[in-house]
């Protein structure tokens, strides 16, 4: 609207409202509403007042009449008065009864005219008994006498009354008001999910004034807030800086230590989140800045100080402060967050203040810098860890026994372990370690973690690990295991077989987890222990499902999403289900999209493209201690590379020229390649698992590099013959 | 083809006593006494008593006879040219700093290993290692890094300046520094002692003493950084002991344990070749950029008054050396002599580098290599570039620091690093098919 135009109407306003109110008071003949309704209108009172006289009259001659002839008069007009005077018209509605009706005159007001006064002969003398007609003439304008609900106001009471109820309606308006449009109130009331949302300063104010209403419990109510809470957020700034820092950390899961040699004003501290924070951060440091600091200033000190490489939090400003902190936060380039006032409330009243920290972080920081997606090396926290439900179903839900996991290098083997530990944590009867197997020394290992001299033997070591866990039986998951299986095997298997003997008492199972090693002694070995040893699981591919959640979950955390749910699709489909390649692949969008939002067609085909997955599927060369095997591996991927596929025929038909290969060995180089899910089998036919693998692979190298091995594997044989 | 006992084709040892042997330009002549700073034998001599290490010792590693060892330390005689990179072995069995090899070969009247890269902190890339450590950071869980860089730099370059940037992040005490020992005969115990000293643990006398030591700091709830420079070197079994411990602390205390393993080729082998490692398989990968304009600004500035490093000064160092760190330090040095350098000049002389010789030389040994060189050569560019070149030669020509990545709108390619290592890479095929004739 026009500025000026809405500056007159509410001049206007104002004009009416005044004068509206000032007539009620001072003059309510001439207030619009009062006059002729709560007061009389005097030229109309005048008027009547003739139009009694003529009423007089009527009844005079109706007297005589009546006196004279004893009877009601057949008819008015034989009473030789006019019937029709300036103010009434008489009539007769039936014997007795006469009726005056105020004539249609623009001279009386409207509220008036065609009104009736009904007069009724009383029989056993000349009294007349008025009473209002049908339609009745407004009480205010009746005589005393006439008026039929024993009203006796005048003018001066009914004034009286009507500013009373005025004022009422008054104060009833304001105080609507003061609920409807009040600053606090107003939106809490209309919406109260806002309550967590108010500035935290305010809160004390908002308190009273929903104290003062008593609609502090029902708003808190329905706000989702809990009375403690809600206490605990008033007294937050009375509250001394050490336990509002740790007041705030208990609210997001994080561990408050005070943190020294700060060139700040105020107080730093450290805040070490849990394993379960959904992003890749696990400390940062909060600043909670002295009251009435000046917000430039506080930025000059920011500037000044080296907060080194951590995320610093920047909490406690001044509304007038918080500006100037915004715009240097509001950079993503930096690693400053500032948690303003009403960030401050969510935190300390919303049932989920984590989410409310990582919207914030995802806000103000490089969405890489907390990337919800980990692309490297066992899963440790829950929400990250996706499918794998049969899998876990399979050691979980059953009696204890032994397993032998298998699978690929970074295919997911560490992060099942870990599932399963986290299932089993709180198991009554069986108790779950996980260790890491950094060499061929199993026992030494084991010793170190149960605390026993190195040289202690298994039973030993058993023993004591039993005893620390309360005499529970013991699932040891054993990772790494594959130098372990290379050096027992050179010694016929021997520790193997005390494991085995331990199981079968019954006080320890085991789940070792490796690769070709493993793989090789349990599925194809058949003099090898391991083949009765446990049950072999073999980790592949994620279920799709399992990938879409892997997918679009983590990013869920950020408040970000894909544009189409076919982008998903397609990033599970090039990654084969490959759990590492779809969060690397996830991850490469969030590197291109930094600004926030959403993630297009592009970011995907861009990340399909990027390093980051070239660097991942790299690694394949040399999957076999054994040369002669990973050359047949070599070759092998180098085919499919040039063809597509591959069988076994294939292979003999292209090794035949070269050297004389058994079928075996590349039996074998298939199974190696499958387990580390470079190949997959469909229709007799070997192609690449993971569709990404080919673009590893430039057309005009591949014949080139086939025939570097083919002959390196001709010279082998050669150098071989006697 | 015969190989000598260093195991470099014999063809590319007879290269060296050419009488007309491409030399570098700042390569001063070996029998002038004048041009060494510092006696070599007192140098090599103080550098041998400080780790104990007996002439046999050094003879074994470096693939040399205990007597050649003895003459040098006693004064009778200098390594030759053809035995610089003997020379370069040798202080890395002495676990020589980057700084302490330069001055060991400059004392031999050779050009430094390490011409950049090895100065005091505050210096070029400063804001490279900066992003090093933000990197670092991000990677939770596991923030370990595997620093990667080619020939002539240092592993890491500017180690100091990394040391220096990470005790604002961790805090001094919170840093260590690993050097694994170089020896391959070096036992466990003496393998870990070593480190422990490194690390500062007391009583460190096996790998378990070292991992309980380390895990000590990390159960207290310290952060620690740990930097271990040259990885790969020394001897495999203790490397794998030493990537495994460092593998099961980083799982058992996530996240409070910073890894930075530097190294080269190998290292990178090592990652995605075998793959026995896992400590490696959990890692990211970073390598060692190119220097850009305030790089080149900076190490300019050490050997130039301020006047003449201008703009065209860095085009021309970047067009003509291609971010070869020798080539640029050779460069800077011949325009600190010379003030009226043309292009064709200082390519010319550039080619002449032993240092690409010593890159080009040991890849030449097959036919078909020589072939493929030969080829490419004549190439504008390479093929894709990728983080590991499955291409065995191309990986060779990359790591030797004579092929670099460059951005391209199909995506990164292979480039020679600049026309001076392709004229280099020409004349020493020329000379070699010479010799073979």
């Amino acid at each position: 609207m026009n500025p000026r135009l809405r500056y007159a109407l509410r001049l206007a306003v104002i004009v009416a409202a005044t004068l509206f109110f000032g007539t009620a008071l001072i003059a309510p003949q001439w207030n619009p509403l009062l006059a002729g309704w709560v007061v009389t209108r005097p030229q109309t009172a005048a008027w009547m007042a003739q139009g009694w006289s003529e009423v007089n009259v009527v009844r005079l001659h109706i007297n005589d009449y009546v006196l004279d002839k004893e009877e009601w008069p057949a008819s008015l007009d034989v009473l030789q008065v006019p019937l029709q005077g300036q103010v009434f018209e008489f009539s007769v509605a039936q014997p007795y009864v006469l009726v005056a009706t105020v004539r249609d005159d623009p001279r009386v007001e409207r509220a008036v005219r065609g009104r009736r006064v009904t007069f009724r002969y009383g029989q056993n003398g000349l009294q007349w008994q008025c009473s209002p007609g049908d339609p009745p003439l407004p009480s205010r304008y009746l005589p005393m006498n006439c008026r039929s609900d024993g009203d006796n106001s005048t003018d001066l009471t009914r004034w009286l009354l009507s500013l009373i109820v005025m004022g009422v309606l008054v104060l009833l308006a304001a105080g609507l008001l003061l609920v409807w449009r009040h600053p606090l109130l107003a939106p809490v009331q209309r919406d109260p999910a806002r309550l967590r949302r108010m500035p935290l300063h305010l809160l004390p104010r908002l308190d009273a004034a929903l104290g003062w209403l008593r609609r502090r419990r029902d708003t808190l109510a329905a706000a989702g807030v809990s009375a403690a809470d809600w206490k605990q957020a008033l007294g937050y700034a009375a509250l001394p800086e050490d336990r509002r820092a740790d007041l705030l950390a208990l609210r997001v899961a994080a561990r408050s230590s005070p943190s020294s040699g700060w060139n700040l004003p105020g107080k730093v501290y450290e805040w070490t989140f849990s394993g379960d924070m959904p992003v890749s951060l696990e400390r940062c440091l909060l600043w909670l800045v002295p009251a009435q600091a000046d917000g430039e200033q506080l930025v000059r000190h920011l500037r000044q100080a080296q907060t080194g490489l951590d995320v610093l939090l920047i909490a406690g400003a001044d509304a007038a402060a918080e500006p100037a902190l915004r715009r240097l936060c509001i950079d993503r380039g930096n690693l400053y967050v500032c948690l303003d006032q009403e960030t401050l409330t969510g935190l300390l009243l919303q049932r989920e203040p984590l989410g409310l920290l990582l919207a914030q972080l995802a806000r103000q920081l490089r969405l890489s810098r907390i990337s919800p997606y980990q692309t490297r090396g066992g899963v440790a926290r829950a929400s990250g860890f996706f499918g794998r439900e049969s899998l876990l179903a399979r050691v979980v839900q059953r009696e204890p026994s032994n397993y032998l996991l298998v699978g690929g290098r970074q295919l997911g083997k560490t992060s099942l372990m870990k599932a399963i530990e986290r299932r089993l944590r709180d198991h009554p009867r069986l108790a779950c370690i996980y260790v890491v197997l950094r060499d061929h020394r199993l026992l030494p290992r084991l010793a170190a973690q149960s605390g026993l001299p190195l040289d202690s033997d298994l039973s030993t070591i058993v023993a004591e690990l039993v005893r620390q866990q309360g005499g529970k039986r013991l699932l040891l998951l054993i990772d790494e295991a594959d130098p372990f299986f290379r050096a027992d095997a050179a010694r016929d298997y021997a520790e193997l077989s005390a494991l085995r003997a331990l199981s079968e008492e019954g006080h320890c199972h085991f789940l070792l987890a490796g690769f070709w090693d493993l793989y090789a002694a349990a599925a194809l070995d058949y003099q090898s222990p391991l083949r009765n040893f446990g049950e072999v699981i073999s980790v592949g591919g994620l279920e799709e499902e399992a990938c879409r959640e892997l997918a679009t979950v983590p990013l869920g955390v950020l408040n970000l999403r894909f544009a189409d749910p076919a982008l998903v699709g397609r990033i599970v489909e090039q990654s084969g289900r490959r759990a590492n390649l779809v969060a690397i692949l996830c991850q490469e969008c969030l590197e291109g999209l930094d600004g926030g939002g959403v993630i297009e067609a592009a970011d995907v085909e861009q990340a399909l493209r990027s390093q980051a997955v070239l660097d991942a599927l790299a690694g394949w060369g040399r999957l076999s201690h054994d040369d002669l095997a990973s050359r047949l591996d070599r070759i092998a991927v180098y085919r499919v590379a040039a063809r597509g596929a591959t069988s076994l025929a294939d292979m003999v038909e292209l090794l035949r020229p070269h050297a004389a290969i058994e079928v075996e060995a590349i039996r074998r180089a298939f199974s190696r390649l499958q387990l580390a899910y470079v190949f997959a089998r469909r229709a007799e036919q070997l192609h690449f698992a993971v569709p990404l693998f080919a673009r590893q692979f430039e057309a005009a190298e591949v014949p080139v590099l086939l025939a570097e091995e083919l002959a390196a594997l001709g010279a082998a044989a050669a150098s071989k013959k006697p | 083809m015969g190989r000598n006992v260093t195991g470099w084709p014999a063809a590319a040892a007879r290269l060296f006593d050419f009488a007309d042997q491409p030399r570098s330009v700042r390569a001063p002549p070996v029998s002038d006494p004048a041009a060494m700073s510092e006696d070599f034998a007192d140098l090599l001599t103080a550098y041998m008593r400080r780790i104990r290490a007996s002439a046999s010792g050094v003879a074994t590693e470096i693939g040399m006879s205990r007597e050649a060892v003895n003459n040098w330390r006693h004064g009778l005689s200098q390594p030759s040219r053809k035995h610089r990179h003997k020379l370069v072995d040798c202080a890395r069995y002495l676990r020589l700093s980057e700084a302490e090899t330069d001055r060991l070969l400059q004392a031999a009247g050779f050009e430094p290993e390490y011409p950049v890269g090895g100065q005091a902190p505050g210096q070029p890339y400063a804001d490279y290692i900066a992003g090093l450590f933000e990197r670092l950071q991000r990677l939770a869980p596991y923030p370990i890094l595997l620093l990667l860089s080619q020939a002539h730099w240092g592993q890491p370059p500017f180690r100091d300046a990394l040391l220096a940037s990470a005790q604002p992040v961790y805090g001094a005490g919170a840093v260590l520094h690993i050097r694994p020992p170089y020896s391959v005969e070096a036992d466990v115990r003496g393998y870990f002692a070593a480190i422990g000293a490194q690390c500062g643990f007391a009583g460190v006398d096996s790998d378990f003493a070292f991992e309980a030591a380390l895990e000590r700091r990390l159960a207290a709830g310290e952060r620690v950084f740990c930097l271990v420079s040259r990885f790969e070197q020394g001897d495999a079994a203790l490397r794998e002991a030493l990537a495994g411990i460092l593998r099961g602390l980083s799982e058992m205390y996530s996240g409070r344990l910073h890894l930075m393993l530097c190294g080269g080729e190998a290292l990178a082998e090592l990652k995605y070749q075998s793959g026995d490692l896992s400590l490696l398989n959990i890692a990211s990968v970073e390598n060692w950029p190119d220097p850009g304009a305030a790089e080149l600004r900076a190490l300019a500035a050490r050997k130039l008054p301020p006047e003449r490093v201008d703009a065209g000064l860095l085009a021309r160092l970047e067009r003509e050396c291609g971010g070869h760190p020798a080539l640029i330090d050779e460069a800077l040095s011949l325009h600190a002599v010379d003030t009226v350098l043309e292009d064709h000049q200082l390519t010319e002389c550039l080619a002449g580098s032993v240092r690409l010789w010593e890159g080009f030389v040991p890849l030449l040994g097959e036919a078909q290599a020589r072939g493929r060189i030969a080829a490419w050569l004549e190439q504008p560019a390479l093929g894709r570039a990728q983080p590991y070149l499955i291409d065995r030669l191309l990986r060779r020509l990359f790591w030797a620091n004579l092929i670099t990545a460059r951005a391209a709108p199909q995506g990164p390619q292979l480039h020679w690093r600049c026309e001076a290592v392709r004229e280099a890479g020409r004349r020493i095929l020329a000379a070699w098919d010479q010799a073979g004739a």
